[in-house]
């Protein structure tokens, strides 16, 4: 239960976000199609006659789950099981929450497993080990009228394309209005003006900006903080907010979603915003979960692979994956602006104004490397925000910040 | 007078008594406090009023709720038959070697013994990446057969060491006595010097089973299919509930699993602390 | 003589006589256990530390970069961290849990009522897997729903304010000890108590007579008997400490601010989160040279008391 705490921490203190690959598993049995398909009775979809050389391709899926929403992974295996038997294809799928990060390694390393791995965490830090799916990118972003820059920005290397967004995990902030709605809060960075880096690669966070922001957070965190709320815990972030221990957090839905199942009250006080304009303009920071491809696939695979994430990641398919997730996934195409995919929920409906602000961790690289990634999976940020509020001195907290990334520098 | 006799002698005591309770409610309180949580609905699990200390509103449902996920008992079956085969697999390499290295004068025994315990300082995480390169190159790599060849890897060590030590401590004279009396020599040691080791076969064979159980690491990585999890990775795996920990299922999930092996123990404790200290005594 | 060299000409005779010459039925004996350690772990430990020589990353071909990952590792915070917290860590757990195993070895070694059940129970922590008893335990000091803050703010008013057990950098430590020590301290409790009774009472009486103390009796004569047994326990202890990697995984993946980290975790987290995998070799690597100087010199202690 904590490897999911390594992918999803608090982001309220992370500013610049962290994933949250949905953990857990819940035992989604691997969903090998029955090897006669019934041929009267095939899925409904009309589905372009599959190229023959897809016939016997296998695909081996791994990734986390979303558990806390059971009507996600359906939406995936479902729809994989008809695109399976229509293509002759087997897909195998496996989820794992504990240990992903070791058992794709294995993977790569062996050459072995996983085909098509689905992760949080940066691209850039996989890059070696991923197929080139530009292809399949390129087709989906004109079709949704051009992927928003969070999407290349974090899936593309500068040269081509080595993941395909599944869509964003956009921090909502959630608040209950029935307690201090006029809370003021901002603890973006970027609000501030701070950033990661700046465009040419080097490093940008030694600023006033950012230190505007600590010491934002840190008053803020005085006046609204609970003594025990900076601890490197998304569980207990969420869990003491339905227990009413605290007010304030930034967060996709899965403070709300649950709630609204067991703690009613908790969801009847409370709203999301959207995050409050900084002295530099408004940011919501996101995490993009991603499909790749392992690129020990080979052949049929490849290609059986590659058409599997294109017809699933359509839009007309893909939307229903949205709709179910309620928020908890947004998309990254602007055409979806007109769909019927946004949540019904009044209280979720702001989803619909952030999906075109977010920017993912790494700003204002022009695409994310493999530092900014390496920042990403060691929550630089959100550390650097929770350390100013423990030491309550924000050059220290930065200058912790900027130290661990020269060690990151040095050893990557 | 008498009374009065004993209720000084209870008096003298109650301090004695006193200190073991506070030891035993150290090391037993987590148990007990995980069985309470597993036994709360989930809106008592987070309420520490009033006596939080028994359930208010004791339920099952978190035990329900682990019964019915899919594969419970898939997993439970799987990490009972991998713990036993590996330690079956590794008790009787780590009781021909130890047996060698403790009673046997040829060369390089000395030397054998000192391996072996260096391979136990090897740890884990290390041997990982080397590890999955060998298993996919026999062919084993993603099979739960994966897990009776790597499980040994820190097992067959300290058993060996174990029960090298124990060999030292059970006498040779019966064993010669059989020989003279017509055995072969592998003959006496099955029959006279085995069952004497027994106390320590058992030892290396509970810990084997134990540390089987107990493992993390390996049964994710070389291991494929949500059908062939361990108990440790599918149980913690099913309920992180996206960002939500669900303890109430959580503490049922521990319990549940600490079950076997704390009856092990309970049958099996004055024998394992035997073997154990029988076999430390040689270094 | 002659009469036996001739019998020895039958294969039979050849095999049992393999079987009977302990030169060569030690080696035969051996030889499952040498060929399994020498393919599945000689073979792997020499191949990782030839990958803490290169600049191996995931998906990437290794090439040799000799000591420069070391040399990196070395100038960093992270490391030195991971070696102070390491150092901490094994010293507190491992004195902590020699005084206490004594002291709990000799409670236990006074008949009381339920000794029996006690002495059974009381290994629970020591054998539970560790990935429940650290759920349990992360559950009991979680921010917010700490049962452990209830009970010593809210009912003993030991504490003003609740402690912040996960998130402070040295109360994590100490946590991370503590639960250590729960774990541990009934191995050594029991084995410390099997060998105390193994002492024959016979010496202890004449120490009596001599005139002394209980106190001095345990130190002059109990524990000089049963020293072997409390080094090969502390030795077992020590690399299973220094080298653990479960509980702070579990418990605080390292945090905050690196303050938990060990030795096995940030070669972990160096190698799966981050791709490194030379470097993660080489983090394990610089935890041989403080085994092996404590292994060295608890077995030649051992060996001169065994002498001596």
């Amino acid at each position: 239960m904590k490897e999911k705490n390594s992918v999803s921490r608090r982001k309220f203190l992370k500013g610049a976000g962290v994933v949250a690959v949905g953990a857990g598993a819940t035992a989604l049995a691997a969903c090998a199609p029955a090897a006669a398909p019934a041929p009267t009775a095939a899925p409904a979809k009309p589905a372009a006659p599959a190229p023959v050389v897809l016939k016997g391709a296998t695909i081996n899926w791994l990734g986390g789950s979303w558990s806390f929403l059971p009507e996600l992974d359906p939406v995936i295996s479902d729809f994989a099981k008809d695109w399976a038997t229509q293509n002759g294809v087997t897909i195998n799928f496996e989820r794992e929450s504990t240990n992903l990060a070791a058992k794709i390694q294995t993977a790569i390393e062996t050459g072995k497993g996983a085909n098509i791995i689905q992760l949080a965490d940066a691209p850039a830090g996989w890059a070696k080990s991923l197929a080139d799916v530009s292809t399949v990118a390129e087709k989906l972003s004109a079709e949704g009228g051009g992927y928003l820059p969070a999407a290349p920005f974090q899936c593309n290397d500068g040269s081509k394309w080595i993941a395909l967004p599944l869509g964003q995990h956009n921090w909502f902030m959630n608040y209950r209005a029935d307690w201090f709605k006029e809370a003021g809060y901002d603890i973006i960075l970027w609000g501030f003006g701070g950033k990661e880096f700046n465009p040419d690669g080097s490093i940008a966070l030694d600023s006033k900006e950012t230190l505007a922001a600590l010491d934002y957070f840190i008053k803020f965190h005085k006046q609204a903080g609970d003594p025990e709320e900076i601890a490197y815990d998304d569980g207990a972030n969420n869990t003491n907010f339905n227990q009413g221990k605290i007010s304030l957090t930034a967060n996709v839905n899965t403070i709300y979603l649950p709630a609204k199942k067991n703690f009613p009250a908790v969801a009847e006080g409370m709203n999301h915003a959207i995050p409050p304009k900084g002295p530099a303009g408004r940011f919501g920071a996101c995490t993009l979960p991603w499909w790749g491809i392992l690129n020990h696939t080979k052949g049929a695979d490849l290609d059986a692979a590659k058409a599997y994430i294109g017809d699933f990641m359509a839009m007309k398919n893909l939307g229903k994956f949205y709709k179910a997730g309620q928020g908890y996934i947004l998309p990254l195409l602007p055409k979806y602006d007109s769909e019927d995919i946004w949540p019904s929920d009044p209280k979720l409906a702001i989803a619909k104004e952030m999906f075109k602000l977010a920017l993912p961790a790494g700003y204002a690289l022009k695409n994310q490397n493999k530092l900014a990634s390496l920042m990403q999976s060691k929550l630089i940020v959100g550390k650097m925000f929770a350390q100013a509020a423990i030491l309550n001195d924000s050059r220290k907290a930065l200058d912790g910040a900027l130290k661990d990334i020269a060690d990151l520098k040095l050893l990557a | 007078m008498n009374t009065n006799k004993l209720a000084r002698k209870a008096l003298k005591a109650l301090p004695f008594y006193l200190l073991v309770a506070a030891i035993m409610v150290f090391l037993l309180f987590p148990f007990y406090w995980g069985f309470v949580t597993s036994l709360k609905t989930e809106n008592d699990v987070y309420k520490f009023t009033g006596n939080f200390l028994i359930p208010e509103n004791p339920t099952l449902s978190n035990y329900q709720l682990l019964f019915t996920q899919k594969d419970y008992f898939r997993w439970f079956a799987n990490t009972f038959s991998v713990s036993l085969i590996s330690t079956f697999i590794s008790t009787v390499i780590s009781v021909m070697a130890g047996f060698a290295i403790a009673r046997l004068r040829f060369r390089g025994a000395a030397l054998a013994g000192t391996l072996v315990f260096v391979t136990y300082l090897a740890p884990r995480g290390f041997l990982f990446v080397p590890l999955a390169q060998l298993l996919r190159d026999i062919g084993l790599l993603g099979e739960m057969s994966a897990l009776y060849l790597t499980y040994p890897t820190f097992l067959v060590p300290f058993a060996t060491w174990l029960l090298s030590g124990y060999f030292t401590n059970v006498p040779h004279e019966p064993e010669e006595c059989a020989q003279v009396d017509g055995a072969s020599r592998i003959g006496a040691i099955v029959r006279i010097t085995l069952p004497m080791a027994m106390p320590g076969i058992l030892t290396a064979g509970i810990f084997a089973f134990t540390a089987s159980w107990n493992e993390l690491l390996y049964s994710i990585a070389f291991v494929n299919g949500a059908q062939n999890k361990m108990l440790t990775s599918g149980v913690v795996g099913a309920f992180t509930m996206g960002d939500f920990l669900v303890y109430g299922p959580m503490m049922a999930a521990a319990t549940m699993a600490s079950l076997p092996i704390a009856l092990l123990y309970i049958f099996f404790t004055d024998r394992f602390v035997s073997g154990i200290t029988a076999g430390a005594t040689k270094g | 003589m002659a009469s036996a060299r001739s019998q020895d000409s039958t294969p039979g005779a050849f095999i049992s006589r393999l079987f009977y010459r302990e030169s060569t039925l030690g080696p035969i004996l051996l030889s499952p256990g040498f060929i399994f350690l020498a393919v599945m772990m000689a073979y792997p430990f020499i191949y990782a530390v030839f990958l803490s020589f290169t600049d191996k990353v995931t998906g990437g071909a290794p090439t040799f970069n000799g000591l420069e990952n070391y040399q990196k590792l070395f100038s960093t915070d992270l490391f030195r961290k991971t070696v102070v917290n390491s150092v901490v860590y094994t010293v507190f757990a491992l004195v902590l849990k020699f005084l206490g195993g004594l002291g709990l070895a000799s409670v236990l070694n006074r008949p009381f009522v339920g000794i029996r059940y006690a002495k059974a129970l009381m290994l629970l922590p020591w054998i539970m897997p560790t990935v429940f008893s650290t759920m349990i335990w992360q559950w009991i000091l979680a921010p917010g729903f700490s049962v452990a803050n209830v009970v010593l703010v809210d009912k003993l008013h030991l504490f003003a304010e609740p402690l912040p057990f996960l998130r402070d950098e040295t109360l994590s430590m100490a946590s991370l000890i503590g639960i250590n020590i729960w774990r541990g301290l009934p191995f050594f409790a029991i084995t410390f108590l099997a060998a105390i009774q193994g002492v024959s009472t016979e010496i202890l009486e004449a120490a009596k007579i001599d005139g002394a103390t209980p106190w001095g009796a345990f130190w002059r004569v109990t524990f000089p008997i049963i020293l072997p047994v409390v080094i090969v326990v502390i030795l077992i202890s020590t690399i299973g400490t220094l080298g653990d990697f479960d509980l702070p995984y579990l418990l605080t993946r390292g945090g905050p601010n690196n303050s938990t980290t060990l030795f096995s975790l940030t070669a972990f987290t160096l190698t799966f989160n981050s791709g490194l995998i030379g470097i993660g070799a080489a983090v394990t690597m610089t935890m041989f040279p403080l085994l092996i100087v404590l292994i060295v010199s608890s077995l030649i202690m051992v060996r001169r008391r065994q002498q001596g």
